[in-house]
């Protein structure tokens, strides 16, 4: 496992899961019912903004290791990047962009009023081989150049709720991820 | 989005201040190289002076007022000086993408505050926009209209095709969000 680094808008941490971490969390994420992904705010184009396939992980006996792992993940970066309040995590949100379906998810922030706790910290975890796929980048925007997040299966990439960020579309094969929240009190 | 923050008088009293002051070309922070291709402004500072303190006296309160309203951040108050911004239609005066937020400031920028002193008519292009969730969002362009947004959101100046856009720019800092 290497160390999280910071590189431009988000931290980076490479190898922060292990193949056979990663492969738990495929099964488990494959297993479940996948259903297309909604805004919060209902919009009849919303095939412009966003095409995902989604299931969400819940906290249970089965799925405790994972949610371990990844709160003791969470607390680290916290500790060593953002020093945010924090209270807890969403259910973690297993996301597969399919070529086939034209999967991508346009410019957004993930920090809104729609949210029963204000999300503080996102978090996205790369399941999936980057030679399984082509395009679907994790890309920032927070000055006038956009930045990639690493591909790498089992990275880790932390950024503030509130940059801005998309997927870009899947030319081709499929991309996994596991995106989470870490939340809190309002920030102030 | 608050219309009329400020009267025509007011308005007027500002201008008359910034016209008055030594102009610079904007820098950016932690920039050396060229950077004409991200930003072509000019910017003088108002400090805080006898002849300003009114000024600074209203956006403290309209700071404040906000803030409760609105964010409910942690703030120490007005960071640095207020900004009185010109985009010139001759230089091509322009703004591209970028967040207030930075490091290169002694205390965190939180809320920024740009205050249209123009009127929308006197010039062309030149749009304050917002980019969040829901795509790019302009501001309004009438004279005395005020604008405040946390400081982490992505925002530009487009190019100005003609005329000249002045306007005050004010940031409110405090400790690091969390």
């Amino acid at each position: 496992m290497s160390a999280p680094v910071v590189q431009g808008p988000f931290v980076a941490w490479e190898n922060a899961l292990s193949a056979a971490e990663v492969d738990a969390i495929t099964a488990y994420g494959d297993a479940l019912v996948h259903k297309k992904a909604e805004l919060a705010e209902t919009r009849d184009d919303i095939d412009h903004v966003r095409i995902t396939r989604l299931a969400w992980i819940e906290h249970n006996a089965q799925t405790e290791q994972i949610y371990t792992r990844l709160a003791g993940i969470v607390q680290h970066l916290n500790t060593h990047f953002y020093r945010f309040a924090l209270t807890g995590m969403e259910n973690l949100q297993y996301a597969i962009y399919d070529a086939d379906g034209g999967g991508h998810y346009d410019w957004h922030i993930d920090f809104g009023h729609t949210n029963h706790k204000p999300r503080k910290i996102s978090l996205s975890v790369q399941l999936s081989d980057p030679a399984e796929y082509e395009g679907c980048d994790l890309q920032f925007r927070i000055d006038s150049k956009i930045e990639t997040a690493p591909r790498t299966r089992g990275s880790v990439i932390a950024f503030p709720s509130f940059f801005l960020h998309r997927v870009t579309p899947v030319t081709a094969g499929v991309r996994k991820s596991l995106v989470l929240w870490a939340t809190g009190p309002e920030f102030r | 989005m608050w219309e009329d923050a400020f009267s025509a008088a007011e308005i007027d009293a500002i201008e008359q201040y910034g016209d008055g002051l030594t102009q610079q070309k904007a820098g950016l922070s932690g920039r050396r190289a060229a950077y004409d291709n991200i930003r072509i402004t000019n910017v003088a500072w108002i400090e805080r002076k006898p002849e300003t303190a009114w000024l600074h006296a209203r956006l403290e309160e309209i700071v404040l007022q906000l803030n409760s309203q609105f964010f409910g951040y942690e703030l120490h108050g007005l960071a640095e000086s207020l900004q009185y911004t010109i985009y010139h239609g001759a230089e091509g005066g322009h703004f591209d993408w970028h967040r207030d937020q930075g490091d290169a400031h002694e205390e965190p920028r939180k809320i920024s505050l740009s205050l249209q002193l123009s009127d929308g008519s006197s010039y062309e292009g030149c749009a304050l926009e917002l980019h969040s969730s829901g795509g790019v969002q302009a501001a309004p362009r009438k004279r005395g209209t005020l604008i405040a947004f946390p400081s982490y959101v992505l925002h530009r100046v487009t190019p100005i095709r003609s005329g000249i856009r002045k306007s005050l720019v004010v940031w409110a800092a405090g400790p690091e969000f969390r």
